[in-house]
């Protein structure tokens, strides 16, 4: 049998085409981490005038001599702001950069607009509004509400998720009131420019999250006060008769909500603990989980208390706002957990990732790790099309060419011949993947990020098990092989019933590429289908969108093209299709495949 | 060898049937060791289909093949331990070199012997372009290459689909030579299939001729050259032109030509015939025995039976206008249950070559070789 394997193995090296064929997947693999980079950085393939100091100063120079006061306005502010930046050693990855940039700017922008009133350049508001700049115009609000000057004044952190700087009111309909603005602002701009460059100058990260963790302390009290209330409101109505039933039920939906936005709340908490003791850096992989995963998904926690059923029969449209037709309460009752079980499965990862100081690969800026996961389902979809044509070509060559003849003839049972093609063909593919894995790994250790080494976290029975990245990798590309397999085995059984290699190569080529749109077709449909379909191998075709746990959702992960797939399809579009049932159909597949081979290879006549 | 050798080929009752075409109707017949059988036929008569059969490459729908004793069917690895073969032109992989080719081969009988394999390249005479990609190789080269990796395993049969094709005059005579050696030094049995009917005539010892799938005739090269009417010898003489035939040899001989005699006598009666025209006054100038060659049988044979170019219908049917060519049965049972007539030759009483072909067709019942040509033919060749 070695020896026969070992003869197949020559034919499909010594094969001209097949040089060309590994040279060609090398190159590809070896350019995917390239890509990945460049994909990742290719704001910076394009010129940085934003940055430039230099063409910031010309262009509000050109603005001025041709009387675009607002492009005037703005170049200025933004040189101002840059300078001021660059001045104090402070980059735009900083925590004082992303909190308080925007702040600075529209400060700048005022200060600027207002000299122009001071030097009588602007006469009057609607001369300024008359060469509008909606932009400045939103700046000037926000360092109005800033200065407390508008009643609806938000928190200066613009940086911050929630810092909305819409304008209030229209500054063309309101032109007194923005006068009256203006002059305001021009009275205390000096002062509040310096008041903000102190903010920023004393900026401390500690400072900041104590104020953070005083926020979610007390918003945690109110909420453990107001559930306490609830919860002893319904133990008193329980078991009193005279109270109607849906009276408690609604008590109890109310108590059990309250609890949830406490377990919420209290999640929040121990994270921004956490930040605080830790002192983590701002927007660090601590940084990103607590807010980017626990305070979010514990949101949405406190936002999946059940209402009871009288409340959601009166106006069931509330909470099933997504479908055409309403749930019934029973099909709403499981949403609602289904809901409650993922947000508390974010958190549970989430925690797990931050107490055995395990980075989740979405909380990290670049990580390589995903990247190099991704990249391998990438190199084996590719290595997949070239064992297609491998396989196939084998196959079909012995009889195109009529070498069949005398390879049949020897003392050897066919099924014996057909296994031995099987094995070097699986050989090969192992040997191209296992060459992918390892290099793949090494230029995302080089180029990307450093976290290769870094446990896999999975959602298994309701906890967070960790799982040695490497390894799981490595299951994964098998996983991927084991699904891909089908297409090869398939061009093996076309090439052994049609001998012809075209149609051997190009039918299973086409199903592969069927796969994905028929894919997607079942995900978008199967709310529309029912839960049936995930039972069926249709959905299954690659496996990589089903491997994601509850925590995308709420933090996009990883690289660009990873963030995009986990964008298009989240966790919750998704969790109801399982990786196992999709290997479980591709092994039934595949053995089904392969028996119609050998009885097909095995039984044939070799008429011509 | 003695008339007692097994047979390294015996086929038994072969029938055929692919899609709705018979090709094969109730082939038997035996090569012993070290013969060299020429299996005759025009194109399409079933030789191929005969020696995929042979190799397993086709599947026997009646009747069976064993080699050196194992059965093709039932136990073929054993079966192809002792056959080395050729079917149609001989393809092996061109982007392998040529001892690349040989060496895969050699693998698939166990660990390559790299001697052996020195040894048939030099046999073929291939030397200096055995580490060449086959691409690069002539017909006549890949054909030679061919024959060395059917005898790779060193197998007690050797079959060769039309292995001519494509050699010169030389690469013939060479083949001839290594078909020789081998049959008569190493006692190789040698299957070889051709419509080319003069490399057999040069080469075998017995051959059998098939047309439409039915064995028609197998004879010696002895009894094909002796294959006139009633034991006679074709005699041509050269002599003076003009003079009268002698009486007593005026019913054998007479002018075929100016200055050539020609007639029928017994082989015996030559001497006394040449004494005669003698003293006759005839000046002699040469005496020719014309033997019968194979195309001459051949011809005999299948010259009613077949258009030109021979296959087309199935079964083996002979225009309806030859009466003295055997009888045609429409519909008797055909082996394998086709509903196209049989042809049965033995049942002509006066066929082409009836007293010498008893019944190769349909009808030999299993077991009855010995009292079958071919296995008369071969106590002959044995005896020699």
């Amino acid at each position: 049998m070695n020896l026969l394997v070992k003869n197949e193995l020559i034919k499909i090296v010594r094969q001209t085409s097949f040089k060309v064929m590994v040279i060609i997947f090398a190159v590809l693999v070896a350019a995917l981490p390239l890509l990945s980079v460049a994909l990742n950085n290719i704001v910076d393939l394009f010129p940085d005038y934003y940055n430039d100091a230099t063409y910031l100063q010309e262009s509000a120079e050109d603005c001025r001599q041709n009387g675009e006061m607002s492009g005037w306005i703005f170049y200025t502010a933004r040189v101002q702001q840059y300078r001021f930046f660059e001045d104090h050693g402070i980059s735009d990855s900083s925590a004082e950069y992303q909190l308080f940039s925007d702040l600075l700017l529209s400060a700048y922008t005022a200060r600027a607009a207002v000299s122009l009133f001071a030097n009588g350049t602007f006469k009057s508001v609607e001369d300024f509004l008359e060469r509008d700049n909606w932009n400045i115009a939103s700046y000037m609000l926000n360092v109005a509400s800033e200065m407390d000057l508008l009643e609806s004044g938000e928190s200066g952190e613009s940086g911050e998720a929630g810092a909305s700087t819409e304008p209030v009111y229209s500054a063309h309909e309101h032109p007194q009131l923005t006068e009256e603005l203006l002059s305001q602002i021009s009275e205390r701009i000096t002062s509040y420019v310096s008041s903000v460059e102190n903010r920023i100058l004393s900026f401390d990260i500690r400072s900041y999250y104590n104020d953070k963790l005083s926020d979610a302390e007390a918003y945690a009290e109110a909420v453990r006060q107001s559930a306490a209330d609830a919860e002893n409101l319904y133990k008193a109505a329980e078991d009193d008769p005279s109270i109607a039933q849906n009276k408690k039920d609604l008590l109890r939906s109310e108590a059990e909500s309250l609890a949830l936005e406490l377990e919420g709340a209290e999640n929040s908490l121990w994270g921004i603990r956490l930040l605080k003791e830790r002192s983590s850096p701002y927007r660090g992989w601590e940084y990103n989980t607590v807010f980017g995963i626990i305070t979010r998904a514990s949101t949405r926690l406190g936002e999946t208390g059940a209402l009871d059923r009288e409340t959601y029969e009166a106006n069931p449209f509330s909470e099933s706002y997504m479908t055409d037709e309403p749930m019934t309460y029973e099909e709403y009752l499981e949403y609602v957990e289904r809901e409650r079980s993922d947000a508390r499965q974010a958190i549970g990862l989430a925690r797990y990732s931050l107490e055995n100081n395990n980075p989740l690969p979405s909380s990290l800026e670049m990580s390589g790790k995903k990247s190099w996961q991704t990249q391998i389902t990438s190199a084996i979809s590719w290595s997949t099309i070239l064992m297609i044509v491998i396989a196939g070509t084998s196959l079909a060559s012995e009889y195109s060419s009529g070498t069949i003849r005398l390879l049949l003839i020897r003392p050897r049972k066919r099924y014996k011949i057909l296994l031995s093609k099987f094995l070097a063909i699986g050989t090969v593919w192992l040997i191209m993947a296992a060459g992918a894995y390892a290099v793949l790994f090494l230029l995302n250790l080089l180029l990307v990020g450093r976290d290769m080494f870094v446990s896999d976290l999975l959602w298994i029975g309701g906890r967070a098990v960790a799982v040695n990245s490497l390894l799981r990798t490595f299951v994964i590309m098998l996983e991927d092989m084991l699904v891909a397999s089908l297409h090869v085995i398939f061009a093996i059984l076309l090439a052994s019933l049609i001998r012809r290699a075209a149609l051997s190569i190009a039918l299973p080529i086409l199903v592969m590429q069927l796969g994905s749109s028929v894919q997607y077709a079942c995900i978008a449909l199967h709310s529309a289908f029912g839960k049936w379909i995930t039972w069926t191998p249709f959905p299954y075709g690659e496996l990589t969108l089903f491997r994601t746990d509850a925590t995308s959702d709420y933090l996009a992960s990883g690289d660009f093209v990873s963030s995009l797939m986990a964008e298009a399809f989240p966790y919750s579009v998704v969790r109801d299709f399982s990786p196992a049932i999709g290997l479980c159909w591709a092994a039934v597949i595949a053995a089904a495949w392969i028996t119609l081979t050998f009885v097909s290879f095995t039984k044939q006549q070799i008429k011509n | 060898m003695n008339s007692q050798t097994a047979p390294v080929l015996s086929i038994r009752n072969l029938s055929k049937t692919l899609g709705k075409n018979r090709i094969l109707s109730g082939i038997t017949l035996d090569v012993r060791p070290g013969e060299i059988f020429g299996f005759l036929g025009p194109n399409g008569s079933g030789k191929t289909t005969t020696i995929k059969l042979m190799l397993g490459l086709l599947r026997i729908d009646e009747g069976s093949i064993s080699i050196c004793g194992h059965d093709v069917s039932t136990d073929f690895e054993a079966a192809m331990e002792n056959i080395g073969g050729i079917i149609e032109n001989p393809e092996m992989y061109k982007y392998l070199t040529g001892r690349e080719n040989l060496e895969l081969y050699a693998r698939m009988y166990g660990k390559p012997d790299r001697e052996r394999i020195s040894e048939l390249v030099r046999l073929v005479r291939l030397e200096a372009r055995i580490n060449d990609k086959i691409s690069k190789y002539s017909l006549g080269m890949k054909q030679r290459l061919g024959i060395a990796q059917a005898l790779l395993n060193r197998p007690k049969l050797l079959v060769l689909d039309e292995p001519t094709n494509g050699l010169d005059p030389a690469g013939i005579k060479e083949l001839r030579d290594i078909l020789r050696e081998l049959a008569h030094t190493e006692s190789v049995a040698v299957f070889i299939s051709s419509h080319q009917l003069a490399e057999l005539d040069l080469m075998c010892d017995r051959v059998g001729i098939i047309d439409r799938g039915v064995l028609l005739d197998t004879m010696t090269i002895d009894q094909v050259r002796n294959a006139g009417e009633g034991g006679l010898t074709t005699v041509s003489i050269e002599v003076e032109s003009g003079r009268p035939v002698p009486a007593e040899l005026a019913e054998t001989f007479r002018y075929e030509g100016p200055g050539l005699l020609k007639g029928q006598t017994e082989r015996e009666k030559i001497p006394e015939t040449v004494a005669a025209l003698c003293a006759a006054g005839f000046r002699i100038y040469s005496v020719t025995s014309l033997k019968h060659s194979i195309e001459d049988v051949f011809l005999s044979l299948t010259s009613e039976y077949t258009p030109a170019g021979g296959g087309g219908t199935p079964g083996y049917a002979p225009k309806p206008s030859s009466p003295s060519a055997g009888v045609y049965v429409p519909g008797a049972a055909a082996p394998g249950g086709t509903s196209a007539g049989v042809y049965v030759p033995g049942a002509a009483p006066e066929g082409p070559a009836g007293e010498q072909t008893p019944a190769p067709g349909v009808d030999v019942p299993e077991g009855a070789s010995a009292g079958t040509p071919s296995a008369d033919f071969g106590k002959e060749e044995n005896e020699k």
